[in-house]
């Protein structure tokens, strides 16, 4: 208690995660560019939905132009929770007001710790992955949360430090983010970080190109969730590649992702009932972050996702080919040549099963 | 040309009605484009030839960042600012996509949502307003490309002295913000009372000789050229003189009082650029080995004023008398 808190972007993640502190009694501050979003707030409260619960919060909104006040009050702790082409402007924007002790935490997909220590400075940098929260902002002040609590069974905020050690203000965030739902301090940030990559990998860009959900795609499970077993393979090569210790992936173990795209026919069982019993955690089917830009006509963040395996894998020499296709696609369609149809998909479908 | 702004309401205001522009000769309303910063992500279909920047300094870097990623190959990027923003723009985007912009006594105010006004009348043919310079000093085509554009609002040219024009400007800016801001007095109260008047004299001497340690060539301030600045700083009669009648000549453009910025964001209770104009100089006279004495201490004060500490009034100069 006692922290000056301020989340730097307020949509899905950001505005569901700051809410529900400032239920729990936290000093918040919610800053977004999206002027709507922020008058809404102020005028009824943040709306929360969901597996946890309606709730109607009390929190503060600020502009953009609003930001500038800080320097009456500086923030402890600056949550980044844009979209990851924002990370680095949302960064330089907030350091400036940062306390003394203050820090700046990613909570966002893609692994963005090392362009926010680019600007602040590695001690001033914190990472927090988020295990599958599945929050949509649906319309301004109004966000809903689509899968269960991870609760004891599953932690869902990883709270960490690049070097790995368990830090006061690491267990103290995590102790505030336990609020919200289960967190603790991990000590393998970077593992943590391209597991979670991983996992978003599997689904970003498919789902992206195609404009199908996942329910589709891994339940009904046609040919194109084998394009998701081989982008789970390919970003578990990468990550080992870098060094990393990856944790299990939607669930379900690396080795079994691998052996399933090897064609190992007890891996490939393993990850279709690891897929079956993780879909069935969500309320609703999803489009995926990428999915829902791409519906929306917004820049996606694929550059972050799956290109960011590719460009990782050309640097390490592991090659990435599907990752690398799937980016080149989507951001076809980010630029307003292509509309998403699960044909896109059928000359990647062909080169990789 | 899109406008692009984080204050929602001037957005919304100038979508719905277009932007009026008042100036003393008149007032006209103009449609144009606006955006919110969530919708600049849409640039990616519609990339940028010439993004100008135009926020406060303190806003620079980050703005400078958000819009990269939208630059077409061959963009670029101009500080319109106050202060001296350029190396941290080009640290940025890159020296090679950097570009300068001093607009010379615009004084301009938004006072309302959709509403911008001019105190002055234009600077026509008979002063420059935009000045439009290359960080290495060339006249480059996009230079007179930029100028070109800009010669639409006033008078334009480019400049091949970009930094002497810039510090010419930062040293008309610093010797007044410190002060107004900290006393809370207009310019002409600067400049009618003695002790603000010499005090803001040796403002401009400071920052002079900072600017020249740093190998700067000024261009004039307010109109006088900088070596006179400098010997009535150090107490010449009769450039003290020449400077005092050339001060109260170039305020006769301007019959309205002005605060300056840095006094109407203290107004407001917004954050001011103090750490941009006077903080500015302090820092590089610092780092060059030229001490700028009076632009720290007024620094400083101004900041004990905008985290509510201290009240603004005449008594906070009492110090320097």
């Amino acid at each position: 208690m006692g922290k000056h808190i301020a989340f730097v972007g307020a949509g899905a993640v950001g505005g569901y995660v700051g809410a529900h502190l400032a239920r729990a009694g936290e000093d918040i501050a919610l800053i977004d560019p999206w002027p709507e979003h922020v008058n809404a707030i102020n005028r009824d409260g943040m709306h929360l939905g969901g597996s946890q619960g309606e709730h109607v919060v009390r929190v503060k909104a600020m502009h953009i132009h609003e930001v500038q006040s800080f320097v009456r009050k500086p923030v402890d702790i600056a949550i980044i929770c844009t979209k990851s082409y924002d990370t680095e402007w949302a960064a330089l924007m907030i350091k400036q007001y940062l306390a003394p002790q203050g820090y700046i935490v990613s909570m966002q997909n893609g692994v963005n710790e090392e362009r926010i220590a680019s600007v602040a400075g590695w001690g001033k940098t914190v990472g927090c992955i988020i295990s599958t929260i599945s929050v949509n902002c649906f319309k301004p002040g109004y966000i809903s949360r689509y899968q269960q609590p991870g609760g004891k069974k599953h932690t869902v905020f990883r709270v960490g430090e690049v070097h790995g050690k368990e830090t006061t203000r690491a267990s103290e965030l995590a102790a505030i983010l336990g609020a919200v739902d289960s967190a603790n301090v991990t000590q393998n940030l970077w593992g943590e970080r391209w597991t979670k990559l991983t996992a978003n990998t599997i689904t970003h860009g498919i789902l992206g190109a195609t404009g199908l959900d996942n329910r589709i795609v891994y339940v009904e499970r046609g040919t194109a969730h084998r394009i998701g077993i081989k982008l789970a393979a390919e970003a578990v090569a990468v990550g080992r590649a870098q060094g990393y210790q990856l944790g299990t992936i939607l669930g379900i173990a690396p080795d079994d992702w691998s052996g399933a795209d090897r064609e190992d026919a007890a891996a490939l069982k393993r990850v279709q009932d690891g897929l079956t019993a993780w879909m069935a955690t969500l309320l609703e089917p999803s489009q995926s972050s990428v999915g829902r830009d791409v519906a929306r006509g917004r820049r996606s963040e694929i550059d972050f996702t799956n290109g960011l395996v590719a460009e990782k894998g050309a640097e390490v020499g592991v090659p990435a080919p599907t990752h690398a296709a799937l980016t080149a696609l989507v951001k076809r369609i980010d630029t307003g040549e292509l509309k998403p149809d699960p044909k896109n998909i059928d000359a990647i479908m062909t080169s990789a099963i | 040309m899109v406008l692009v702004d984080a204050w929602a309401d001037h957005v919304e205001h100038i979508k719905a009605h277009g932007i009026r522009l008042t100036d003393p000769l008149g007032s006209i309303v103009v449609p144009a484009e606006a955006m919110h910063l969530h919708q600049v992500q849409a640039f990616i279909r519609d990339p940028v030839d010439i993004a100008l920047v135009c926020t406060k300094s303190y806003d620079t870097a980050w703005t400078a960042k958000m819009i990269m990623p939208y630059l077409r190959a061959n963009g670029c990027v101009v500080s319109v600012q106050n202060s001296i923003n350029e190396d941290e723009i080009a640290a940025i985007v890159g020296p090679d996509r950097t570009m300068g912009c001093i607009a010379s006594t615009i004084s301009v105010s938004a006072t309302g949502p959709g509403v911008i006004e001019r105190a002055r009348t234009p600077g026509g043919d008979a002063y420059t307003v935009f000045r439009v310079g290359e960080m290495h000093g060339r006249v480059t085509p996009r230079a007179l490309a930029v100028a070109e554009i800009l010669s639409s609002v006033d008078s334009a040219k480019v400049t091949s002295n970009l930094w002497g024009e810039r510090w010419a400007k930062l040293v008309t800016n610093s010797m007044h913000h410190g002060i107004l801001g900290s006393a809370g007095i207009s310019d002409h109260q600067l400049m009618q009372n003695a002790h603000t008047r010499l005090l803001a004299i040796q403002c401009a001497g400071e920052a002079i000789r900072v600017a020249q340690a740093l190998g700067h060539e000024l261009e004039a301030i307010l109109r006088m050229p900088a070596s006179l600045w400098c010997a009535a700083a150090e107490g010449e009669a009769a450039a003290l003189e020449q400077i005092e009648a050339g001060w109260r000549k170039w305020m006769e453009r301007s019959r309205e009082p002005h605060y300056g910025s840095v006094g109407h964001d203290l107004a407001k209770g917004r954050r001011t650029e103090i750490d941009y104009t006077c903080g500015y100089v302090a820092l590089k006279g610092e780092q060059v080995g030229q001490p700028a004495p009076t632009h720290a201490a007024l620094t400083a004060m101004v900041k004990r004023v905008e985290r509510g500490e201290i009240e603004r009034g005449m008594h906070n100069l009492d110090v320097f008398f």
